[in-house]
């Protein structure tokens, strides 16, 4: 924790006399190439950045030698996210999910602490968005569906959506096209007034 | 406060950002400590006077510089220094327990005034980010 450097090495000269902005974050999942990263763009303040996280994975083998050896392999999983500074020193964070099922289990990092996540889905491929729509089900956080238009066209009806999704009456469904500032907007404002009511209605 | 970039040479903000070494050697190969609690959208700021820095790893190092005289999220020094989150997790750890930065953990989502009682964000706090993202 941020203690008082009692002996800190140098005075601190920097020290900011402002408090700290309140920090707090949307994640946004879908599939691979569904525009996750284009989402967060359309809104953020600053490009959206990149950062990875190495995972470590343990695999058995036999080495050269005829040895079984129990071999590390490092694997990187990529996320992208941006930031929104909002009046009253708020910052909102958009964290892009790593679009890979085989890391969902990174995603528990990812949602602790977050207000909701949007679902981004091509109705091309439906099916990519199903680990998302489990997880967040499955685990009682907000989320909203978002199908992307792309090329602005909207190629299904959201009632279809919804069946083919399985998706609770509750859950917000609507369009979006992820260039587009407004309609991240409209996304955004979703999550946080699904998020809302569900305090409420504790 | 000066640019500390400028004083580095050798060093650009985007450019030759890979090390000789393997990610977590630099953390002594330490995967998690009490970092393990540290949000990716936690806020860091340095501490530390610049002339300080004399001896310590480019890593630790770029990470005080990096947040120098502004908020960086442990995210963002991950994505500026490209090292892994996990990497970047303890080295910041490391460098609050030596006082060379400051974590602010109030204000994200660990922290209980930005909390109701069950532990989930408060409705005030979500308000404020719905006016925020309304008046976009």
């Amino acid at each position: 924790m941020a203690s008082q450097p009692s002996d800190a090495p140098v005075a601190t000269a920097t020290e900011p006399s402002h408090v700290a902005p309140t920090v707090v974050k949307i994640v946004i999942a879908g599939g691979f190439a569904v525009g996750k990263t284009t989402f967060i763009g359309s809104i953020s303040d600053i490009d959206p950045l990149n950062t990875e996280a190495a995972m470590t994975e343990h695999s058995v083998g036999v080495d050269d030698a005829g040895g079984v050896t129990d071999r590390k392999t490092t694997t990187t999983v990529a996320m992208d996210f941006g930031r929104i500074a909002l009046p009253g020193s708020l910052w909102l964070y958009l964290f892009g999910t790593p679009g890979q099922d085989r890391f969902l289990f990174m995603w528990d990092d990812l949602v602790r602490g977050a207000i909701g996540a949007v679902v981004l889905v091509d109705t091309e491929r439906l099916d990519q968005c199903f680990p998302a729509v489990d997880y967040f089900e499955g685990r009682g956080i907000p989320f909203v569906v978002c199908v992307n238009c792309f090329d602005g066209v909207a190629k299904h009806q959201l009632d279809d959506v919804r069946e083919a999704l399985g998706l609770n009456p509750e859950v917000p469904l609507m369009y979006t096209d992820a260039r587009e500032k407004a309609a991240t907007k409209q996304a955004l404002v979703a999550v946080v007034q699904l998020a809302m009511r569900r305090i409420k209605e504790k | 406060m000066p640019d500390l970039y400028a004083m580095q040479s050798d060093d650009d903000a985007e450019g030759d950002d890979t090390y000789a070494v393997r990610p977590y050697a630099v953390t002594g190969g330490r995967v998690r400590a009490a970092s393990v609690d540290l949000p990716m959208e936690a806020l860091v700021e340095t501490a530390s006077d610049p002339e300080t820095l004399r001896g310590m790893t480019p890593e630790k190092k770029k990470i005080l510089q990096l947040a120098a005289g502004q908020y960086q999220s442990v995210a963002e020094l991950s994505a500026h220094t490209r090292l892994p989150l996990g990497v970047v997790r303890v080295l910041v750890t490391d460098l609050a327990e030596e006082n060379y930065l400051r974590i602010h953990t109030g204000g994200t989502a660990q922290d209980a005034t930005t909390h109701d009682e069950s532990g989930g964000l408060s409705l005030s706090i979500l308000e404020s980010v719905l006016d925020g993202i309304a008046a976009l």
